[in-house]
């Protein structure tokens, strides 16, 4: 007897469907899995046949023969423990053969009969839904996760045994209710808002225009003047998660086990600290199988690198790549993963090792250390920051002056103003942001009067601009000019732009 | 084999033992006869320890070598000037610790010109900066030569300054004249190296840069000036050990005055409180060098462009003007500048870039600014 029931796959942040097929035959009694099995699968065979004995069904004395196809893509991870043992049951008559046709499911099964938590819950019931799946069984420690998707009976089981007596008509289960609208609309809620920050002007107009041309910031200022507080209010001057968005930010948690039961969904801009001693496959992702890394944790959202010379060389450089194609490609075997790394990058970091350059009554350290500090980040990673600003130590004055600074909505409604104009100059160009130009397209839509274009070269002369540093001084330039709502780029833009590039 | 190979070979020897070397080329009549003379020849020279006329006696199997190197080092271009030479500078002659010689490449001070050697805090402050630059650039212009260490910091900023105004400067160094130390100091010592300047050395080529090596050196910058002008120095500098020097060598020291609240300042606030005199302008320390009053009023050290040439496109801001008058030598940030004008910061970064261009402004590190124009 032979029977087939739906499970999904992980590669990358994407689910592939694989197809869990059963057949009981006579013949020298044997337990067989086939298909391209790492061992986590290979291990299945007792997990399974102990959790359907002790779920009280005894496996019948024959040849038993799983194969996972397609048998040609290597299968790991635990998500195909519940399809094997349905299928299995199927094959042995328990379950009525029309039951598993046309449902999805995946569940790590324990020796008890109960069914475990799995990761990649969210891309595999995406992936069903495309293929017309309208019936899911899934862990009910993965019941928030899996409701996320709408317009997908999602039944949640914990034990084999519930999900046999379900499929066989003995017991009702009811689905779990979709919430993503309801998750989307409480959605965006940042701890941290502009409100908080007091002073620090410079690095709030840095960080404005960073957000509204997607621009990657970097502040320089001394230990303790909120350049940490300032990174962790940039999400919240990003304009909301739409659905698309949510899912793909949410996918790449759900493949990094991320997700749980009180945070079922990402539905607010990521922002993903990396600590200093992070290696490159932390960052960019990695491993045997890979997951992704911090780069793509903050997809959509800020990527923060405090303490920017503290990190690795090697580790910096890794990063360059996914900056700049805005995904990380790895490569293992016969597989090619891709993740998402759209986000935004921002660093921090110290004017020298003891941080208080060029206050010279309280720096202690001597050129060739700060020489040294400087030269940790090589050129090229600085030339991928746009924006760079200098904070400076918070006065008791500045926090105690009275009026309240500006909040995050209120920098958000001029962001998701300059994002509109940003929208309509790109449309059909395949770049969303000002920062994603690329020379060519600076020339197209960085065009400058014949006034700018005299003060930009008298500008270029007088700062002794590399062509990158130039043309970089033009995007930053267009983002100010959005962001005031300018069709041209204004000489006050350029002059503005200037003050705000990378000049160490 | 030329006198002066023994020369150089003597000069090699005077580490540790420089007063002891004088005396005793000085009783033997030259390098060369102290060279032939034998350890127990040496030994009976009053004042001579058996020390030294053992290591005498071993070093001169080096005499070889030596040829070879002296070879190279006139093919490098650098000389060696002997304290019994005529062109030994006459200043150094009378000094108590006299260097057995001198390695220099390009040329030695002029004898009958006024030197003053600038020196101060490798790590200096933006004032500091502007001190260095405007005397030794105005000391140039009045045909005074600058004498420093081509240190980073005082020291390269007024050898740059003096240079870039016309004038002669000359560096002592604490290693071989044929090493660049500090290495970023390079432009300057290529420029040091000709034109009439000079890079000097008690130590022969090749001579590693060591922390030991640098008093020593001062005390021959102490020598050659006729004025020392400190212009930043902390509490504990080194610089203050080339200020004992010069005073024992009678020279005068005059130092840039500070405020109580600089700590880079300290060091010549002390100097001032224990008698020495205040650098209060250049024609201070003219008066000092008996050369009378500064002598060209004209171009001043931070000349300042007609703000809007002919055909320029920057359109005068109404602000800048305001901003102009607020910015000091005390670096501060825009966010500063708009915090106390009251000024929207986007409008104070728009006007200090225009300034920056205008060259009434300079951002002496990213974010923070002083004023460029000073008409001292």
């Amino acid at each position: 007897m032979f029977c087939s029931v739906l499970s999904g796959g992980i590669r990358g942040i994407e689910s592939f469907p694989v197809h869990v097929e059963t057949d009981i035959s006579s013949g020298m009694p044997c337990f067989e899995i086939v298909g391209y099995v790492g061992s986590e699968v290979r291990e299945a065979k007792d997990r399974v046949r102990t959790a359907l004995r002790n779920a009280g069904y005894m496996m019948p004395v024959a040849r038993i023969t799983v194969n996972l196809s397609p048998a040609d893509i290597r299968k790991s991870g635990s998500a195909y423990d519940l399809p094997m043992a349905l299928s299995i049951l199927t094959c042995m008559g328990v379950i009525d053969a029309a039951a598993v046709n046309g449902i999805f499911a995946a569940g790590e099964v324990s020796l008890s009969g109960n069914v475990c938590a799995i990761k990649g819950i969210l891309p595999m019931i995406m992936m069903a839904k495309t293929l017309g799946v309208k019936k899911c069984i899934i862990p009910a420690a993965n019941a928030r996760e899996g409701a996320v998707i709408e317009g997908m009976e999602v039944y949640t089981v914990s034990s084999i045994a519930e999900a046999a007596r379900f499929l066989a008509g003995e017991c009702k289960l009811r689905p779990v209710v979709s919430s993503l609208s309801r998750d989307l609309l409480a959605g965006h809620s940042y701890d941290n808002d502009f409100i908080q920050i007091k002073g620090q002007k410079t690095a709030r107009r840095g960080a404005e225009i960073a957000a509204a041309g997607l621009h990657n910031f970097i502040m320089v200022g001394p230990p303790g003047a909120g350049k940490t507080l300032i990174a962790k209010c940039i999400p919240s001057i990003m304009p909301p998660l739409c659905e698309e968005e949510c899912l793909e930010v949410s996918s790449v948690y759900s493949v990094r086990g991320a997700l749980d039961a009180d945070k079922p969904v990402i539905t607010s801009r990521p922002f993903v600290s990396a600590h200093s001693s992070s290696t490159d496959i932390s960052l960019v992702g990695g491993g045997a199988r890979p997951i992704p890394g911090a780069v793509s944790l903050a997809h959509k959202g800020v990527l923060f690198l405090d303490e920017l010379p503290e990190f690795s060389r090697k580790a910096l450089e890794a990063l360059r790549q996914p900056l700049e194609d805005r995904m990380v490609h790895i490569t293992r075997n016969r597989d090619i993963c891709v993740f998402p790394a759209d986000c935004m990058l921002v660093a921090a970091m110290n004017p020298c090792p003891c941080g208080h350059y060029p206050d010279m009554n309280r720096c202690t350290c001597n050129t060739s250390q700060r020489a040294r500090y400087m030269s940790k980040i090589s050129g090229p990673f600085l030339d991928r920051m746009d924006i760079c600003v200098v904070t400076e130590k918070v006065t008791p004055f500045d926090i105690q002056s009275g009026s309240d600074p500006e909040c995050s909505k209120d920098i958000l409604e001029r962001v998701i103003a300059a994002h509109r104009i940003q929208k309509k100059r790109f449309e059909g160009s395949g770049i969303l942001f000002n920062s994603q130009m690329n020379n060519k397209e600076i020339e197209k839509y960085c065009r400058l009067g014949d006034k700018q274009q005299a003060l930009m070269k008298k500008m270029a002369l007088r700062y002794d601009m590399s062509a990158r540093t130039y043309y970089r001084v033009l995007k930053v330039a267009r983002t100010i000019s959005d962001l005031s709502g300018t069709d041209d780029i204004t000489e006050e833009a350029l002059l503005e732009a200037v003050r705000l590039k990378v000049s160490f | 084999m030329e006198d002066r190979i023994y020369d150089y070979w003597a000069a090699t020897l005077q580490d540790g033992y420089l007063g002891a070397l004088v005396r005793l080329t000085g009783a033997a009549g030259g390098a060369r006869a102290m060279y032939e003379m034998g350890e127990d020849e040496l030994r009976c020279v009053p004042g001579i320890s058996e020390r030294l006329a053992k290591y005498i006696t071993d070093r001169k199997a080096d005499i070889g070598l030596i040829e070879e190197e002296y070879m190279r080092m006139c093919e490098n271009g650098i000389s060696y000037v002997n304290h019994t030479d005529d062109d030994f500078p006459r200043r150094l002659q009378n000094t108590a610790s006299m260097p057995y010689g001198l390695f220099v490449k390009g040329r030695l001070p002029d004898e009958l010109t006024a030197s003053v050697a600038i020196v101060g805090a490798r790590e200096c402050s933006e004032y500091g900066r502007l001190m260095a630059e405007y005397f030794a650039g105005r000391l140039a212009i009045n045909g005074v030569q600058v004498i420093s260490g081509m240190a980073w910091g005082i020291d390269g900023i007024a050898q740059s300054a003096a240079l870039a105004a016309g004038g002669k400067s000359y560096a002592v160094l604490g290693c071989g004249v044929d090493i660049t130390y500090p290495a970023n100091n390079r432009r300057l010592y290529d420029m040091l190296c000709e034109n009439g300047n000079g890079v000097i050395s008690e130590y022969s080529p090749g001579t590693r840069p060591e922390a030991r090596r640098f008093p020593p050196r001062n005390r021959i910058i102490a020598g050659l000036c006729d004025v020392l002008l400190v212009v930043e120095a902390r509490a504990k500098s080194g610089t203050l050990i080339t200020v004992d020097m010069a005073v024992d060598e009678g020279r005068t020291v005059m130092i840039v005055p500070g405020r109580l609240t600089d700590s880079l300042s300290a060091g010549c606030l002390n100097l001032l409180y224990q008698g020495a005199l205040p650098a209060t302008s250049i024609d201070a320390v003219m008066e000092q060098l008996g050369s009378g009053k500064d002598m060209k009023q004209s171009a001043p050290s931070g000349h300042r462009e007609d703000p809007h040439p002919a055909g320029s496109t920057v359109s005068p801001l109404q602000d800048t003007a305001g901003i102009a008058d607020i910015l000091t030598i005390e670096p501060r940030s825009a966010e500063s500048i708009a915090d106390e004008l009251k000024l929207p910061l986007k409008d104070v970064m728009i006007a200090l870039t225009r300034l920056e261009m205008e060259g009434a402004a300079k951002e002496s590190y990213p974010g923070f600014f002083i004023k460029a124009d000073y008409m001292l």
